[in-house]
């Protein structure tokens, strides 16, 4: 092949040209100390690498997340530990006075402190760290539990009534009634047989219309317990308003404190009753939960999203088969210990048992969870520096190798531009006199 | 018997001969570095002899290059190609810059921090701060998206312009090449040969297919016609067709090519071109960035579309309103149409009083397919049965606008039809365009408290703030089979194999056009060892001649000297 002048050129200049470019290659290399500057450098590392950084990113989040939360978690774990200690103390309290050597004048001390007791898990229900409530589920910014008044309006059902005129006619507010006291259950009291005050005849039920007591008189103040059921609240129905009126039918003189005698005269109490008359008083604990049902949620790992709470429900007012409303129940001990009652005492031992372990699985719960959020803590840690391992494998160059790489590159350039001045300089004019 | 005169014009015309061969090696080796030059050289033979054979010395022939006309088409062939593959390396190498995310600042990093702040939002629903850094966030999102947007668009402008410079080359060597049919054929009608003329003509033929594809044929007369892309002839003989640049139809500001054949007859060109620089700069500027600003826009549209939902029927710090509008209005052929992209089921209208506790809520049902949206609008209004709680009504600009009365204020809660996503209601980003036109709605502009974290007004609820920071780790992109994260990854590794494929296809181009231009330097350029040997040849053969001529001239000598 003939060799002529400008393929002389074009060859030496692209060797020039090769070299140089590998050149610069390792010296961008060498100088950023990274292998990969753009994606074409290498797609899939490229691709990895995104991966990886997102990933670190997502996690450093999850941290914040774990870290945020777990101190209201530990916070919590510990006022569950605080109300364990006081349910602990209710229990050392009720077996000390259960025995026969309890006598009234310390059960009423006790009482007292039953009292302040029910108070201090109250508190502890309503426990916050900073603004959050930490048991009212989602709600977390308002409190958990509440206090609901003695005094409830009953409700009057007149779908009993026989006779069609007189459910039509009936003044539903002439028989204003209220039921007094705290109850989880839901009372009935139905008429059985018409008539005004001390001559109609009632039935009580203390189960929501399940089963019913005897038949008894009724009277402007009754004792809302069913004799043939279990005997825990104490609730009365009661006719009248916080002033003591009912209506405009009851006459001043009479007196509600006690039962009507049979000397009053009927005609004057002017309130006849109709038969299938049913008063109906709404189920009315002591405390009641106004928090959230569900919980809040953290994300501490991709797309999972852990429980950071236990509510108020959950630790004393379950409602759960087997659950324990704490409320209630410290009440009637405390009542037990007022009415100087030792048998009914050591009945309620086994519930204040139950409450307890109801606590106890809440704060283990909540304890896994925090060793939960310990481990994913430390997890995260340790694979954080796997993945900058991973990341600078695929990203940075090695040290060595690109020294190497660029002192080669270095020594190929020179001889490129070597040999090209060789190449170029002689002609044949160079040999001729 | 030849006579002494014919040995005198013999060796004459020998003498003229040689100094003609020295005289080309000189223009040979003066023009050894011109493009395009074909070595030349002088041709002889020998004359005819006379009737008794005896011969009559040399006769020069016209000079001729060294020229292989085979090779010269081959080149012609392959250029375009080379041009189409160093113009992609150039564009594809922009659009990696724009894209690189390696500086860390880039999209990906800015979808990270977004869906970051929503998880913190969850973490801490009750938190000022976690709402103004995830507005801050979303709105650097937001922003990431517009620039690059913004960027492509400058991209595809900037070879708007380059077009134009193309366009102006190719009119240039188009002029030329008319030029020089019109010189070679004046030259060459005097039974010459218009070496450096052709050269030149080929040589312009061949600058002409870096940017285009080009078919050329010679006539008998010697005259190229030239022609670009599919049919369009450049030049024919002495006539010239040049290209202009159009701004009429196509998209606006973006150029289309029209060849000019006469004052009132032009033609689109833009689709005939099939390789070439300028093929490959119109491929670049509306297929390829258009391309990647779709899959930018579908990322952006999924983004939005998917946080809007969740957010619309989600509930912020006091977020109730008493007014709210779309922020979509629909044309107004389209209010007689069914409203798109919905479904069929219900969504709630929560009333809430001062307190933020709710008072009623009305379940709109929609059928999907068949309400227009005056149909929804009245479906509503039936549906709440008192204009004084709750109102809704038709803007002139297409618009719905929910008004509730009465002290009371409204939100929404469970949507099933996607009608709130769809009409823009209390949505976290306002898009119709995708990234051109994505930012943070209004309301979240204005009221971060209005961001959405949980549901129904309650304070410290994190559910939809939960539910928006699970969203990155869902398969949503490409029908549910790729996260928001790894469909953006995809563009990336899908651009950077791009590039690495073309410069392994260019480097390829590259040798064979190597090739064969050595081969055609091989033939057709200049060696000066070789130029400086026939100068000695033609030097002693000039000498010899000379040496001749003095012979023949001692002969007559002696013939006039006889006595």
């Amino acid at each position: 092949m003939r060799v002529t002048e400008v393929s002389k050129r074009e060859q030496v200049l692209e060797n020039i040209q090769k070299t140089s470019a590998r050149l610069q290659d390792a010296q961008i290399q060498m100088a950023t100390g990274q292998r990969i500057n753009k994606p074409s450098d290498d797609p899939i590392g490229t691709a990895k690498m995104q991966d990886i950084v997102s990933t670190m990113s997502a996690q450093e989040q999850h941290l914040r997340n774990i870290t945020d939360n777990i101190a209201s978690l530990q916070h919590a774990e510990k006022e569950i530990t605080h109300m364990t200690e006081l349910l602990g103390r209710a229990k050392t309290l009720a077996i000390s006075q259960s025995g026969s050597d309890a006598n009234e004048e310390s059960r009423m001390m006790v009482a007292r402190e039953f009292a302040a007791l029910r108070e201090s898990l109250f508190d502890a229900g309503n426990s916050r760290n900073g603004k959050l409530y930490l048991f009212s589920g989602l709600k977390s910014l308002s409190p958990a539990l509440k206090k609901n008044s003695m005094i409830q309006p009953a409700k009057v059902e007149t779908r009993g009534i026989i006779q069609k005129d007189i459910r039509d006619l009936i003044d539903i507010d002439q028989y204003r009634a209220v039921f007094e006291g705290h109850s989880n259950n839901e009372y009935r009291l139905r008429i059985t047989k018409g008539g005004p005050w001390g001559q109609a005849r009632c039935q009580i039920s203390d189960d929501g219309g399940r089963t019913w007591a005897k038949e008894q008189v009724l009277r402007p103040v009754t004792a809302m317990f069913n004799p043939d059921g279990k005997q825990d609240d104490l609730v009365k129905l009661k006719f009248s308003d916080e002033q003591g009126l009912l209506g405009n039918t009851i006459p001043g003189y009479f007196d509600f404190t006690k039962e009507v005698s049979e000397d009053v005269e009927a005609e004057s109490l002017g309130l006849v009753f109709p038969d299938g008359m049913e008063f109906i008083g709404r189920p009315n604990p002591e405390i009641s939960y106004i928090g959230a049902e569900d919980k809040k949620e953290v994300l501490i790992s991709d797309g999972l999203a852990s429980p950071v709470q236990v509510t108020a429900r959950e630790l004393l007012l379950s409602e759960e088969a087997g659950g324990v409303d704490v409320f209630s129940m410290l009440s009637s001990l405390e009542r037990a210990m007022l009415e100087n009652d030792g048998t009914a005492l050591a009945l309620r031992l086994k519930e204040l048992d139950q409450a307890l372990e109801q606590i106890l699985k809440r704060q283990a719960d909540i304890g896994n969870t925090v060793r939960e959020f310990e481990t994913a803590m430390q997890k995260i840690e340790s694979q954080k520096f796997e993945q900058e391992r991973r990341l600078s494998e695929i990203r940075d160059s090695d040290l060595a190798e690109t020294v190497i790489e660029v002192k080669t590159a270095e020594a190929n350039n020179r001889l490129a531009l070597d040999t090209g001045s060789k190449l170029i300089q002689p002609t044949l004019s160079d040999f001729l006199r | 018997m030849p006579s002494l005169n014919s040995s005198l014009n013999m060796g004459q015309r020998a003498l003229s001969m040689n100094q003609r061969a020295m005289h080309t090696s000189g223009h040979n080796i003066a023009n050894q570095q011109t493009e395009g030059f074909s070595r030349q050289q002088v041709t002889t033979q020998s004359a005819p002899a006379d009737p008794l054979g005896l011969g009559r010395g040399a006769e020069a022939q016209p000079t001729t290059r060294v020229f292989d006309h085979f090779i010269q088409k081959k080149i012609l062939q392959e250029n375009p190609r080379t041009g189409v593959f160093h113009t992609r390396e150039d564009y594809l190498n922009k659009i990696e810059m724009l894209l690189n995310e390696l500086e860390g600042n880039g999209l990906n990093q800015a979808m990270n921090d977004y869906w970051n702040a929503w998880s913190q939002l969850s973490s801490q629903p009750e938190s000022d701060a976690a709402r103004s850094q995830l507005r801050e966030v979303g709105d650097v999102l937001a922003r990431r998206f517009r620039e690059l947007h913004g960027r492509f668009t400058e991209l595809r402008q900037e070879i708007n312009g380059r077009l134009q410079q193309t366009i102006n080359q190719i009119n240039e060597l188009g002029l030329k090449i008319t030029e020089f049919n019109r010189q070679i054929l004046t030259y060459e009608s005097g039974q010459r040969n218009a070496n450096d003329l052709r050269d030149a003509r080929d040589h312009a033929i061949e600058e002409l297919s870096k940017l285009v594809d080009v078919n050329s044929y010679e006539d008998r007369n010697g005259n190229v016609t030239v022609i670009i892309g599919r049919d369009w002839t450049l030049v024919q003989s002495r006539n010239f067709f040049p290209l202009e640049a159009s701004m009429k139809g196509g998209e606006t500001g973006m150029m289309s090519i029209d060849g000019v054949a006469s004052h009132d007859s032009r033609r689109d060109l833009t689709q005939i071109f099939r390789e070439g620089e300028m093929t490959e700069l119109l491929r670049m500027r509306d297929e390829t960035i258009v391309d990647y600003m779709h899959q930018i826009d579908e990322l952006a549209f999924s983004i939005a579309g998917e946080v809007n939902r969740l957010h619309a029927t989600g509930t912020g710090l006091n977020s109730a309103v008493d007014m709210m509008k779309s922020t979509f209005g629909l044309r107004h052929q389209a209010m007689n149409e069914p409203l798109p992209f919905i479904r069929d089921g219900i969504f709630q209208l929560h009333l809430v009083d001062r307190d933020n506790e709710i008072l009623e809520t009305y379940e709109v049902e929609i059928q999907a397919g068949a309400d227009t949206l005056p149909d929804i609008v009245s479906r509503i209004n039936l549906t709440v049965n008192d204009p004084q709680l709750l109102n809704a009504s038709l803007e002139e600009d297409g618009s719905m606008i929910l008004q509730s009365g009465d002290n009371r204020r409204f939100i929404f809660g469970e949507d099933q039809t996607g009608v709130t996503q769809v009409l823009g209601l209390n949505g976290f980003f306002e898009t119709l365009k995708g990234a051109e036109d994505i930012r943070l709605s209004d309301t979240i502009q204005k009221h971060p408290n209005h961001i959405s974290s949980g549901r129904d007004l309650i304070p410290g609820d994190n559910r939809t703030a939960l539910e928006i920071a699970k969203l990155p780790t869902k398969p949503i992109m490409r029908d549910g089979t790729m996260t928001f994260g790894e469909f953006f990854s995809s563009i990336i590794t899908d651009l950077g194999l791009k590039v690495r494929r073309n410069q392994s296809e260019m480097k390829q181009q590259d040798n064979m056009i190597q090739q064969f231009k050595e081969i055609r330097s091989s033939i057709s350029s200049v060696n000066m060892d070789e130029e400086l040997t026939n100068m000695v040849q033609y030097q002693k053969a000039y000498e010899a001649s000379a040496r001749f001529l003095g012979t023949v001239d001692e002969m007559m000598e002696t013939v006039i000297n006889m006595k």
